[in-house]
């Protein structure tokens, strides 16, 4: 049973120069326990995403519609408060993007990870064993909780980070590039980690991405996210092995392999400006293979069958 | 240590790095050794940020440096291109030593060698157009009247592929992709032709889809015009695809040096070997095992261990050995080095 079903979502920002389509009516399921990899270039909307569904928009949102359900339950009929009260940490969290970042310097880490459980008043002997609990959870030592965050490896703040998302023990956590300011040793350590937590808690992961080899590694299934819009949705197997839509191919084809004396390539040119998007297909301008109908208008997600779903008019029969 | 590395230098010289062109920059058992105040009356730590190394690039070569943050690699780079002083060894520019020449006399040089930077977000001044970023080196070193600036300056778009450059002269860095904007650094350090080319990270901060047009680029403009390319990276992917020698550095050192296709298919540090298994591919098998890692975490350049420096995370470690004293740089195969006592 999928636990998270969004359909029609969109994301607007209102900006001097007209509406930034960041997520442009964005539909997927998320089966219980799995993975599902967005996976996108600067500007794709990977990260509006994963805010929209976390309701934590910016002041200058223009247009926010769409239907998100969890475990069944509407959540865009719910008002700010109550999504306050009862979605965000308790059902869907977030660890963000950049850990370096993420956390107070002047704050002890333990009081960072108890945050939300002491907002609701439960009593700091309580708070901090459920800290401790998370700390060797996520692969640390008891005593990180007395440490402030520039005493820690990027690693660790990357694993603290993980620690304050599950501190309410959500179902749904949304992972936004938690890995890309590390290094590859530590990188792995992180992924195991990651797919540790979910085999162990359960946990359903949305992972925000642009490295789709990474994704490989963590997700049962991947959407590939261009200009707003996911333009090819399946399993991992269907996406890496079987790719339909022309920048998908691009894409893996553009990872150089380690294993292979073939020069990775490159799709030419940039994504379109989100203010002023092309008509048709948005990926026309840089697909090798465009025709005239990608020009005139713009193609739909098909189904391909067993789920695999592709944004292209080489699909439709030419 | 005197006795490694007047090996390397018999040995590269018996078997010249490429072909048999003369080297253009030559690294002599460098260091670069800071000092850190830990704190007003403690004593100082010393950051041996880079411990002793030895290198050469010919011309037309790519080198690639490779290695994890803290290993000295961009600290290794900033010293062939002289914009940090060396506290021990040479730095030879095409035979002459510029080791500690004063920056008033390093002119010259200034023109002849370039550097590209990781962050092209950064490295961008916002409030110049393309056309005036890509020129003012060339204003800098007084080249040319402005019709041969202006021509140099489509050259050297159109070298970068950014087609057709009018359209770009009188952009803003703001309008640009990411790509785009690293293409617009590369053409301000290409515009001046330089021998010698540092490209630190230059593609870490672009999208994947656009890393092999970039790499493309300095490929190209090396194969015509024979530049010498130090690229500096943490991909060690990339590197088996555009350099011809792939250098790894652990903590200040050099661990492992060879042909590109021989490091990667015959790893022989133990370090090397779990770089390459840490590199993700794109598999969907990949998400149903555990991904081989590196236990523990790059310790500290002010704080290196004694002997081998990647002795304390080594699955190899001999005891008794590893840890007594550095291990000597053998050449195991043609032009193919190491540092480590299993050899």
């Amino acid at each position: 049973m999928a636990i998270l079903e969004v359909r029609d979502l969109y994301l607007y920002y209102e900006t001097p120069r007209g509406p930034v389509h960041a997520v442009d009516g964005v539909s997927f399921e998320l089966p219980e326990g799995s993975a599902l990899g967005l996976v996108g270039e600067s500007g794709s909307g990977k990260t509006s995403l994963g805010l929209a569904l976390l309701r934590l928009l910016p002041k200058n949102v223009d247009t926010y519609k769409g239907s998100i359900r969890l475990e069944g339950r509407e959540l865009m009929e719910l008002s700010d408060e109550q999504f306050r009260r009862e979605i965000r940490w308790r059902k869907i969290a977030m660890a963000f993007q950049g850990a370096m970042n993420v956390l107070n310097p002047v704050v002890k880490v333990w009081l960072q990870i108890a945050e939300p459980l002491l907002l609701e008043k439960t009593p700091r002997p309580q708070a901090r064993a459920r800290v401790e609990e998370l700390l060797e959870l996520v692969g640390l030592s008891k005593d990180v909780a007395d440490r402030y965050p520039h005493e820690l490896s990027g690693g660790m703040k990357q694993r603290v980070v993980l620690a304050a998302a599950l501190v309410m023990n959500p179902k749904v956590v949304i992972l936004d590039e938690p890995t890309s300011a590390l290094d590859v040793s530590i990188q792995a350590q992180i992924m195991n980690l990651l797919k540790r937590l979910k085999r162990e808690l359960g946990l359903s992961y949305i992972f925000i991405t642009h490295d789709i080899a990474l994704a490989s590694d963590l997700c049962d299934y991947l959407g590939i996210a261009y200009a707003g819009q996911i333009v090819e949705l399946g399993t991992s197997e269907q996406v890496l092995l079987e790719p339909e839509h022309p920048y998908t191919q691009g894409l893996l084809e553009s990872i150089p392999r380690l294993r292979s004396t073939r020069l990775p390539s490159f799709i030419p040119g940039a994504p379109p400006d989100p203010v002023d998007l092309p008509e048709g297909c948005r990926f026309r301008e840089r697909c090798p293979k465009a025709f005239e109908r990608c020009t005139e208008m713009p193609p739909l997600l098909q189904g391909k069958g067993a789920g695999h779903e592709v944004r292209c008019w080489l699909l439709a029969g030419r | 240590m005197a006795t490694t590395h007047e090996d390397t230098l018999t040995a590269e010289r018996a078997e010249p790095a490429f072909g048999d062109r003369e080297p253009l920059v030559q690294l002599q058992d460098v260091k670069a050794h800071f000092t850190l105040r830990r704190g007003i009356f403690v004593s100082k730590a010393v950051v041996k940020a880079v411990d002793g190394i030895t290198l050469e690039i010919a011309r037309g070569e790519t080198v690639a440096l490779v290695g994890e943050s803290g290993s000295g690699k961009t600290t290794l780079g900033r010293i062939s291109l002289r914009l940090i002083e060396p506290t021990e060894g040479r730095v030879l520019f095409d035979g002459q030593d510029i080791s500690h020449v004063p920056e008033g006399q390093l002119l010259r040089f200034r023109r002849r060698a370039q550097a590209v930077f990781q962050d092209p977000y950064a490295s961008l001044n916002n409030y110049m157009t393309v056309a005036q970023i890509v020129e003012e080196p060339l204003v800098i070193h007084k080249i040319g009247n402005r019709e041969e600036r202006a021509a140099r300056v489509r050259e050297a778009l159109d070298a970068v592929r950014l087609r057709p450059p009018e359209e770009f002269l009188s952009r803003f860095p703001h309008r640009l992709s990411g790509g785009q904007r690293q293409r617009v650094a590369i053409a301000r350090a290409l515009v001046l032709d330089p021998e010698y080319l540092v490209a630190d990270e230059p593609v870490s901060m672009v999208d994947a889809s656009s890393r092999a047009e970039i790499l493309l680029v300095l490929k190209d403009r090396q194969e015509d015009a024979g530049t010498a390319i130090l690229y500096i990276t943490h991909d060690i992917a990339t590197a088996r695809h555009f350099a011809h020698r792939i250098g790894v550095m652990y903590l200040g050192h050099l661990v492992e040096l060879g042909p590109a296709d021989r490091v990667i298919d015959n790893p022989l540090h133990p370090y090397t070997r779990l770089l390459l298994e840490a590199v993700p591919e794109p598999d969907p098998q990949n998400r149903l095992k555990e991904r081989s890692i590196i236990p523990g975490e790059p310790p500290s350049p002010a704080n290196t261990p004694p002997g081998c420096p990647f002795h304390p995370r080594c699955p190899e470690f001999m005891k008794g050995t590893c840890e007594a004293a550095e291990p000597e740089w053998k050449e195991i195969e043609p032009g193919h080095f190491v540092a480590c006592y299993l050899y």
